[in-house]
């Protein structure tokens, strides 16, 4: 397991940007049965109940998501023994357009140090003019109702998957995403399964580069979308960041976090 | 056709009006009533509202969708 963890710069770039890509990390063979069985799966199973109970065994879909690299990655993000929240087969026909439809998914989420994952597995090699799912980094702290946010047809920072087959996004299921309009004359599928933690997501990933200099950089990252916000919007990520690495005293730059928490009281005891 | 509104929105995180534009939306009636299929543009078609006002545009203030 150890091998297939995140390190502790990817962690913060999660925390910072609210997604991760893996390209071609599911094999050809698996991904083309995927592709089969997407064509028939339909429902949701037990919501709630534990992933490795509920997932299906001896399945495409069932081992695809079993894999060691896969299971690294859940296990960095929401711990052991995670939770089955819900899976969908995400179809865009072909030719078939999408207007505005950026959206958080339902419902509006305040719980501190915490998040639950979405895995989007794309089985089939997704060109841009295919319209694959799209993210804007970084928004998994705004919290909104649902699709209020279409109204922004363009924002800076937006991405979207152009992938080969067997790429895998995990994201925070808080980040604002959508889909976009598929222009070509092929059927466009992405697999999502999301996942809840079971303990507290603390330090479930690789720790070994914990001091890395460059982590303070990364949860930096300006997506374009904050402007005069980028700095709250930066204490939001050392929030979080300080919550995962458990390092209640983490903070970046001339220490901003000490600016609403230094209490000339409590220092002279 | 009559003549109808073509409205371009601004989406600023100050209200000034030489303020960046992080994000837009058109919301142009000339060409109908339902936008069935968004272009992606990567940059807004001006770098702030006086830019547009530059070239024409009257500006009006929305309400804000708040975040919570």
């Amino acid at each position: 397991m150890k091998e297939h963890l995140l390190n502790s710069k990817q962690m913060a770039q999660f925390v910072a940007s609210g997604y991760l890509k893996f390209e071609e990390m599911i094999p050809q063979d698996l991904c083309r049965a995927c592709l089969e069985e997407m064509h028939h799966n339909r429902g949701y199973l037990a919501v709630g109940t534990p992933f490795e109970e509920t997932w299906p065994k001896g399945t495409a879909l069932g081992d695809t998501f079993r894999l060691p690299q896969v299971q690294g990655l859940i296990h960095s993000l929401v711990g052991p023994d995670p939770l089955y929240d819900h899976h969908a087969a995400h179809l865009t026909k072909a030719e078939q357009t999408k207007g505005p439809n950026m959206h958080q998914d339902s419902v509006i989420d305040f719980r501190d140090h915490y998040f639950d994952i979405q895995l989007s597995l794309f089985p089939a090699d997704t060109t841009d003019e295919m319209g694959g799912t799209f993210l804007v980094p970084g928004t998994q702290f705004r919290n909104v109702r649902t699709g209020e946010i279409s109204i922004y047809h363009h924002m800076r920072g937006k991405i979207w998957a152009t992938c080969p087959a067997g790429t895998m996004y995990v994201w925070n299921t808080r980040v604002w995403h959508g889909a976009r309009s598929n222009y070509t004359d092929r059927d466009r599928f992405m697999y999502k399964l999301r996942l809840n933690p079971t303990r507290p997501q603390v330090c479930n990933f690789d720790t070994a580069d914990l001091d890395d200099p460059e982590i303070g950089r990364i949860l930096s990252t300006n997506h374009g979308w904050e402007g005069n916000e980028q700095r709250y919007e930066l204490m939001q990520r050392v929030r979080l960041w300080r919550f995962v690495s458990d390092q209640p005293n983490y903070d970046v730059g001339e220490r901003f976090m000490r600016r609403i928490e230094y209490q000339p009281g409590e220092a002279a005891g | 056709m009559a003549v109808v509104q073509d409205i371009l929105v601004f989406f600023q995180t100050t209200p000034a009006l030489d303020a960046q534009v992080v994000a837009w939306a058109r919301y142009e009636a000339s060409k109908g009533t339902g936008l069935g299929d968004l272009v992606e543009e990567s940059d807004p078609p001006y770098h702030n509202a006086m830019a547009a006002m530059r070239d024409g545009w009257q500006v009006i203030q929305m309400s804000e969708l708040k975040h919570r």
